[in-house]
């Protein structure tokens, strides 16, 4: 009789674990196509990364600006990006992934913008007066970037009764700062089929 | 007098300005009227280049035929629930009885009487009396 209600209780304290612990999270891998919702997801936000680093990356407008200037790299500056599709998309995923490309490549120099080139003129006038003579770093000798990287993400949505078509057309632009020029324009097309 | 001299500084200083702006070397074709649009940007920069680098939400409410039925399906099972919980709240305007066969509502309430309307509190409806007022209320 004891051993039926010890084997019970057992039991019964297994099947409480198992209930309370049945939320179960697994790492993967980032780049597996994982879609739940048929919303913008990280896949979405890597394909666009992709497709566009390698587009502006291999462009004339690169080889032409090297001609011109005699080899110099063109300096690029990120400006809006502006989402005017159905849902909330951050653009700096995958304009992150593309600066970084900049980068690592060395075809490109990057200069900050927006908030972080605020935060350091800031940091730069604290050093007026806090840093040693020698350290200060002094204003009016930022680079002036040769382009600007602005772009737009736009959708259209077909649905009706359980299926439904989502489509994404994120466009990234880089303009001569100078003449207002369109140099590229790179695009991504993701369409997608629903089906609840 | 005071005044007389901020005007006569600020006078004598925008014109210095603007003669300092004309007398600017000019490039070759540039447009010698260049000034005018660089002393407005100027004013706007700071505002504008703040959001640099970032996402302009401007986001649209598509249709989903699915998520309008699902919005459509649940609102109707809220409202389904908030005319129970009315119905149970004025409960005495539905001829229930007590066991003796005796309508007994203005016995516990006579406050809330339906059919008097000099008593208090008798104009106070439910939210769904306001929704369908030509129902059976």
């Amino acid at each position: 009789m004891k051993k039926i209600l010890t084997l019970s209780l057992a039991f019964i304290s297994f099947i409480l674990l198992s209930v309370s612990c049945s939320r179960q999270v697994t790492r993967v891998d980032p780049a597996e196509q994982i879609d739940i919702s048929g919303r913008w997801n990280n896949t979405d936000s890597r394909l666009t990364a992709e497709q566009l680093t390698n587009d502006v990356l291999k462009e004339l407008w690169l080889t032409n600006f090297m001609q011109a200037k005699a080899g110099q790299k063109p300096v690029v500056i990120c400006g809006f990006v502006d989402n005017k599709s159905h849902e909330h998309i951050e653009a700096e995923t995958f304009v992150k992934d593309l600066e970084q490309a900049f980068i690592k490549t060395q075809k490109v120099r990057l200069v900050q913008a927006g908030k972080k080139r605020e935060e350091l003129r800031a940091e730069r006038a604290d050093q007026q007066t806090n840093s040693t003579v020698s350290t200060m770093k002094k204003f009016g000798m930022e680079v002036g970037a040769d382009y600007i990287m602005q772009g737009s993400i736009n959708s259209i949505v077909d649905a009706h009764k359980k299926k439904k078509v989502v489509y994404y057309q994120v466009n990234l632009e880089l303009t001569d700062m100078q003449t207002n020029e369109v140099v590229w324009i790179g695009d991504k097309k993701i369409a997608k089929y629903v089906k609840n | 007098m005071k005044l007389f001299t901020l005007l006569l500084f600020s006078i004598v200083f925008t014109s210095l300005q603007s003669s300092f702006a004309q007398s600017e070397v000019l490039l070759p074709d540039q447009n010698p009227q260049y000034y005018s649009s660089k002393a407005k940007y100027m004013v706007l920069a700071d505002s504008i280049n703040k959001f640099h680098n970032t996402t302009l939400q401007n986001t649209y409410k598509a249709y989903d035929w699915y998520d309008a039925k699902q919005k459509r399906r649940s609102d109707r099972l809220l409202f389904r629930r908030e005319l129970r919980l009315e119905r149970a709240r004025f409960s005495n305007r539905w001829n229930y009885s007590n066991y003796n066969g005796w309508n007994n509502r203005d016995y516990y309430q006579p406050y809330n009487n339906w059919q008097n309307g000099n008593y208090r509190n008798n104009n106070r409806h439910s939210l769904p009396y306001y929704l369908f007022p030509n129902w059976y209320w």
